[in-house]
């Protein structure tokens, strides 16, 4: 209808947001595994992928805001749009953090440490699955909703449970040099703070959600 | 009625010429453009404050329908808008007494007190009615039965109100399950019931600016008022004064109220619009005017009350009470006095 154009325009403008941080954490995901196999200069170059494409998201956000600055909701729904599009945006710009610092401060992981930092890596990245679910339509009835904002919550567990193990080995176990165990647990709970971002766009959705009551 | 006929009847009125006549029209047309600038903060006043509707689309929305209001359901109220059935009034009566009004509405708004346009309005006629028949000749009852409706006005609002929130608030949460949709719908509510109640607003109110100059026979004569078309040309230009003044100074009271209203969530503002609008409609219907401002407060009272909420509070209270009781009668005395003083009733 004429009066909710803008409204689409938001709507085809969050998928798209959410397919560049898709995007985004997929080429995430391949730099933390080539760094892991010992390829630095293609972690390099892939490093600065995910930071271009984290770029590609911000323009995409941008144009988001300008949409509901113009009037797209009712500012009843409108505050907590542009709050869950600034949410969404932080996911890739933890994305980019992590590969930055990995790259920057190239840390020697054990390798005994490899297998479950990719598991974390993996987990973490699937948190966005549900979330992107949950966004499209933009949003979808009640019941569905919540049950996908559920299943971030599980994801996001899981992915806690491996940062909990990584970072106790790593602590306790681990004999390489106190600084080298500083930086490496910064960078896991770097990791892990991604699915940490998808599960607050997920609670901040809720909100809205709870908003649909009369 | 064409507009040649409007112009032959104004310029060849027996009271005076073009310029006098439209002077005397002025504290009815002033009364209007009050009604447009004040009330219209109550049908649009929570859409434009929170940028849910552009300023300019309400006005000209309010503009719009108010007149269509006017023109089709305001003729009604028009035969009956007098409390002496045996004295004539004259242009310089229906002078006063809307000029008694203007007084009233503009003094108590000065002093920061409360007022209704259409209150202060039936104050004035009930002065030149009792300047006209004494005491004793003026239709006491029929002021008591008007008065009951200006207690019933938000009342009804509410329980309307209260009733709209229950069953089609239920009935939303059962089948809107979408965000997108329920927007949607609280946009096309917000510029629909605002629609209908500037259509009310203009129905119910507009007799209150030129009811007195039809009385007075300034468009016809009254008792051939279907013939003539009298009321409507009557009711016509009362809608446009309405509009104008909702069109050049509404801006103003529409951010104070709707910004202090804002609290209200989407479809609480929805039904405040239509509760109010259905209450004025049915009063139109009974042929009285009553005042808006009053019709929403009522409105959101029954919204709080659905909710568990207590929205009246004891300020609000006396607010409506003093508007209900002082109004009224200091235009009825506003009214005696200057037509006192104008030599008239001695």
């Amino acid at each position: 209808m004429f009066f909710d154009k803008k409204e689409q325009q938001v709507k085809e403008l969050m998928k798209e947001h959410l397919g560049k941080i898709k995007d985004c954490l997929t080429l995430f995901e391949k730099t933390i595994g080539l760094y892991l196999d010992g390829h630095l200069e293609e972690a390099n170059v892939s490093s600065f992928n995910v930071h271009k494409k984290e770029h590609e998201a911000d323009e995409v956000r941008r144009d988001i805001l300008a949409k509901l600055s113009a009037g797209a909701f009712l500012p009843f729904f409108r505050e907590d749009y542009i709050g869950i599009v600034e949410m969404i945006d932080k996911i890739a710009n933890r994305a980019k953090t992590v590969t930055q610092t990995m790259v920057i401060e190239a840390p020697k992981i054990p390798q005994e440490m490899h297998a479950d930092i990719r598991a974390l890596t993996s987990k973490a990245v699937l948190t966005l699955d549900p979330l992107v679910q949950l966004t499209e339509g933009p949003l979808l009835d009640k019941p569905k909703s919540m049950a996908l904002i559920q299943e971030i919550s599980t994801r996001e567990q899981a992915a806690d449970a491996i940062e909990f193990k990584l970072l106790k080995h790593l602590f306790q176990e681990s004999t390489i040099t106190l600084a080298e165990k500083i930086i490496i647990g910064d960078l896991i709970k770097l990791i892990s703070e991604i699915a940490d971002a998808v599960e607050n766009v997920g609670d901040r959705i809720q909100v809205l959600i709870s908003k649909q009551a009369v | 009625m064409s507009i040649r006929r409007l112009n032959a009847l104004i310029l060849l009125h027996p009271e005076g010429a073009l310029v006098i006549v439209l002077a005397k029209l002025f504290g009815g047309l002033f009364l209007g453009w009050g009604i447009g600038a004040n009330d219209s903060a109550n049908i649009f006043g929570t859409a434009v404050a929170t940028n849910s509707v552009r300023y300019k689309t309400a006005v000209i929305l309010i503009a719009i329908f108010a007149i269509i209001g006017a023109v089709v359901e305001g003729p009604k109220l028009y035969p009956g808008y007098r409390f002496d059935e045996g004295t004539t009034i004259t242009m310089t009566l229906a002078f006063v007494c809307t000029f008694a009004a203007a007084l009233t509405v503009l003094g108590l708004t000065y002093l920061g007190l409360p007022v209704s346009c259409s209150q202060a309005a039936v104050g004035g006629l009930m002065g030149i009615a009792i300047l006209g028949s004494g005491l004793g000749g003026a239709n006491w009852v029929k002021l008591g039965g008007w008065a009951c409706c200006w207690v019933l006005n938000p009342i009804g609002a509410a329980v309307v109100a209260f009733l709209v929130v229950k069953f089609v608030g239920a009935l939303l949460n059962r089948w809107v399950r979408r965000i997108d949709i329920l927007d949607r719908v609280y946009k096309t509510g917000l510029l629909v019931f605002g629609c209908y109640g500037a259509f009310t607003l203009g129905a119910n109110n507009v007799v209150v600016s030129t009811g007195p100059f039809f009385q007075a026979g300034l468009f016809g004569d009254p008792a051939r008022y279907q013939a003539n078309h009298a009321a409507l040309i009557a009711a016509a230009l009362g809608g446009a004064s309405i509009a104008i003044g909702a069109l050049t100074y509404s801006r103003k009271v529409m951010m104070t109220v709707g910004q202090g209203i804002t609290l209200l969530d989407p479809f609480s503002a929805l039904v405040a619009v239509l509760a109010h609008s259905v209450a004025m409609h049915i009063f139109t219907e009974f042929h009285v005017p009553v005042s808006s401002s009053q019709a929403i407060v009522g409105a959101v009272a029954g919204i709080g009350l659905s909710k568990g909420m207590n929205t009246m509070n004891s300020k609000t209270l006396l607010t409506i009470f003093s508007a209900w009781l002082l109004t009224p009668f200091i235009s009825a005395a506003i009214s005696v006095a200057i037509a006192w003083g104008m030599g008239m009733g001695r």
